[in-house]
C-alpha cells in the first residue's frame, strides 16, 4: 500500500551480505562504502565510458556457484546525488533446487537526486526443483533515475522433464518514499516448464523497469530499440507516471542477452547522450 | 447457491445489463501481432485460459474477494483498489479496468446500489482508481451476492467478454465461441476453488499477454480500447 519507505525486516535482523555506496567526487563516481561477504564478490570499479566519466561500472559475482535452497541473502546499493552506477554480473546465476526450500534474495536500492543506477544482472538459471523468492525495493529521491532488470532461464540439464518449484519476483518502486508501482510476478514451476505454459515454449522471461520522471519515458521507442531475433518485446508506461516497463520472452539466453543489451543501450543513450562501451563478460 | 442469489447473478451477467465491458479485448486484439499469424480458435482459447489462470485468478480475483470482505469499509476497498492499480503492469489494461469499473459504478449509482454513489465520489476526486475487480467486489456484495457468486460472475464475464471480443474480431464464430466456453468456464471453476487469504496480495505471471497488450496499443486500426 502507499506507505512511507521502510527497509524490510531482514535488514534490521542482519547486515546485508553486500552493502555498497557510490558517490560523486568531481567528474567521477567513487565507491565510498563497501562491505562484501560470502557468497558475494565484487570487482573493482571500472570507468568504461571515457566520455562520461561519472559512470562507474561494477560487477558482482557469486563465489559459491549460485543460489542455494534455504539461503536468505540481502544486497543494499546506495547511489548518491549526481552519481551514476551500472551494477551487473559476469554470468548467469544458477539456482540450485535440491532441497526444495526457496532461495531468498533481497535487494534494497536508494538513488539520490540526480543519481542514476542501472542494475542488469544476467538471468537466474532455474534448475529442476529450484524455488526463487526475490524482492527488490527501490527508492528514488527527487529526479533520480534507475533501470532495474531481472530474468529467469529454465534449464533441465538431464532433459528429463524436471521443473522448478516456483518463481516469485516483486519490485516495489517508490519515489520520495511513496509507493508508485509494484511489479509482481509469481508462477509455479510446473507451469513454466509446460510447452503450452506462459513462456509459450520459450526458455527465458525477463523484465526491465525504467524509472524516470513523468512523461520522459517513451515506451514505444524503447520497445522498438529492444527488439532482437528470437525475442518478443513489449513495453508499457508504468503507473503514476513513474516510467516504463519492458517484458521480454526469449528462445534462449543469447537472444535474451541481445535484447537486454539493446534495452540498456537505449536507456544509457537517452540519459548520457552516447552509447555505452561494451560491458565485457 | 440460493435461488435469489442465482437470479441476481444472472441479471448482472446478462449482456443487457449495462456494465460497459464490450469495449475491451484484454490484449486479445494484439494477439495476431505477437504471433505473426491470425489466431485460430485454439489460440483464442489458450490466450483466455492463460489470462484466467495467470492473471485473473492470482490478481483480480484476489482483489475482488478482499473488497467483498471489506464490505462498506470504503477506505479498505480504496486501499485494495489502489494496490491492484499500482501492481498492474500494462497501461492499456490499467486504463481499461478503470474505465470498465467506472461504467459499472455509474450504472449502479443510477440504480441506487448502496455505496455506489459514495465510491464514485472517491474516484471522481482521485482518491481511488476504480479498478473493475474492486468495484465488482464492492457492488455485488451490496447487491446481495455472496463472495463465491461474485467470483463466479466475474470469471464468467471475463470468459464471455473475451469470447465476445474474439467474435467481433472475426477470430471465431458465435457457435465456435460457445464450443470454447466449457473448457474456459472449467478453468474459472478450478481457479475459483482456490482460497483467497485475508492478507493475499495480487500477483500473476502473464508476460505474453502484456506484450500482446503493448502491441495492441500500437495497431494502426483498433476495434477495442485494449
Amino acid at each position: 500500500m502507499n506507505a512511507p519507505f521502510a527497509p524490510p525486516a531482514t535488514t534490521r535482523r542482519k547486515r546485508p551480505e553486500l552493502d555498497i555506496a557510490v558517490e560523486r567526487r568531481g567528474p567521477a563516481s567513487r565507491l565510498v562504502g563497501r562491505f562484501v561477504t560470502y557468497p558475494f564478490h565484487l570487482t573493482r570499479l571500472f570507468a568504461l565510458d571515457a566520455e562520461r566519466p561519472e559512470v562507474a561500472t561494477l560487477y558482482v559475482q557469486s563465489s559459491s556457484g549460485g543460489l542455494y535452497a534455504g539461503e536468505d541473502l540481502t544486497m543494499r546499493v546506495r547511489v548518491g546525488a549526481g552519481a551514476a552506477l551500472h551494477l551487473t554480473t559476469q554470468a548467469s546465476t544458477i539456482v540450485q533446487g535440491d532441497r526444495g526450500r526457496p532461495a531468498r534474495i533481497r535487494l534494497e536500492i536508494e538513488v539520490e537526486n540526480g543519481g542514476f543506477l542501472a542494475y542488469t544482472p544476467d538471468p537466474q538459471i532455474l534448475f529442476p526443483g529450484a524455488a526463487v523468492d526475490s524482492r527488490v525495493a527501490v527508492n528514488l529521491i527527487d529526479d533520480a533515475e534507475a533501470l532495474i532488470a531481472d530474468a529467469l532461464l529454465l534449464h533441465d540439464p538431464k532433459g528429463a522433464g524436471g521443473a522448478p518449484l516456483f518463481y516469485r519476483n516483486r519490485v516495489d518502486m517508490r519515489r520520495d518514499g511513496l509507493l508508485v508501482a509494484s511489479d509482481r510476478q509469481s508462477v509455479d514451476g510446473t507451469d513454466l516448464a509446460r510447452s503450452d505454459g506462459p513462456l509459450h515454449g520459450r526458455r527465458v522471461a525477463g523484465s526491465a523497469l525504467w524509472l524516470r520522471r513523468s512523461g520522459t519515458a517513451d515506451a514505444a521507442a524503447w520497445e522498438d530499440a529492444s527488439g532482437a531475433p528470437g525475442c518478443l518485446a513489449g513495453a508499457s508506461l508504468l503507473p503514476e507516471g513513474c516510467g516504463a516497463g519492458l517484458r521480454l520472452l526469449a528462445t534462449d539466453g543469447a537472444a535474451y542477452q541481445r535484447a537486454m543489451e539493446s534495452a540498456f543501450t537505449h536507456v544509457f543513450a537517452t540519459r548520457f547522450g552516447i552509447a555505452p562501451a561494451p560491458r565485457r563478460k | 447457491m440460493e435461488f435469489g442469489t442465482l437470479l441476481a447473478a444472472l441479471r448482472f451477467g446478462d449482456t443487457t445489463f449495462p456494465g460497459g465491458g464490450f469495449a475491451f479485448s484484454q490484449g486479445l486484439e494484439g494477439l495476431a501481432a505477437v504471433r505473426d499469424a491470425r489466431p485460430d480458435a485454439q489460440a483464442v482459447a489458450d490466450f483466455l485460459d492463460e489470462q484466467i489462470r495467470h492473471r485473473w485468478a492470482p490478481a483480480e480475483r484476489v482483489t475482488l474477494a478482499r473488497c467483498h470482505r471489506a464490505g462498506d469499509d470504503l477506505d479498505a476497498v480504496a486501499a485494495l483498489d489502489r494496490d491492484l492499480d499500482l501492481s498492474t503492469f500494462s497501461e492499456s489494461l490499467r486504463a481499461g479496468t478503470r474505465r470498465n469499473g467506472a461504467a459499472l459504478l455509474a450504472t449502479h449509482a443510477r440504480l441506487g446500489t448502496p455505496g455506489a454513489g459514495a465510491y464514485r465520489g472517491r474516484i471522481l476526486s482521485g482518491e481511488a482508481p476504480g479498478t473493475l475487480a474492486a468495484v465488482q467486489g464492492l457492488l455485488w456484495r451490496a447487491s446481495g451476492l455472496d463472495e463465491a457468486a461474485a467470483t463466479a460472475l466475474a470469471g464468467y464475464q471475463l470468459v464471455a467478454g473475451g469470447l465476445a471480443a474474439a467474435t467481433r474480431l472475426g477470430l471465431v464464430g458465435a457457435l465456435g465461441a460457445q464450443a470454447l466456453m466449457p473448457r474456459l468456464l472449467d478453468t474459472v471453476a478450478r481457479c475459483a476453488a482456490e482460497p483467497v487469504a485475508d492478507d493475499q496480495d495480487p500477483t500473476g505471471f502473464s508476460p505474453f499477454a502484456e506484450i500482446a497488450a503493448a502491441r495492441q496499443v500500437r495497431l494502426p486500426l483498433r476495434l477495442f480500447s485494449n
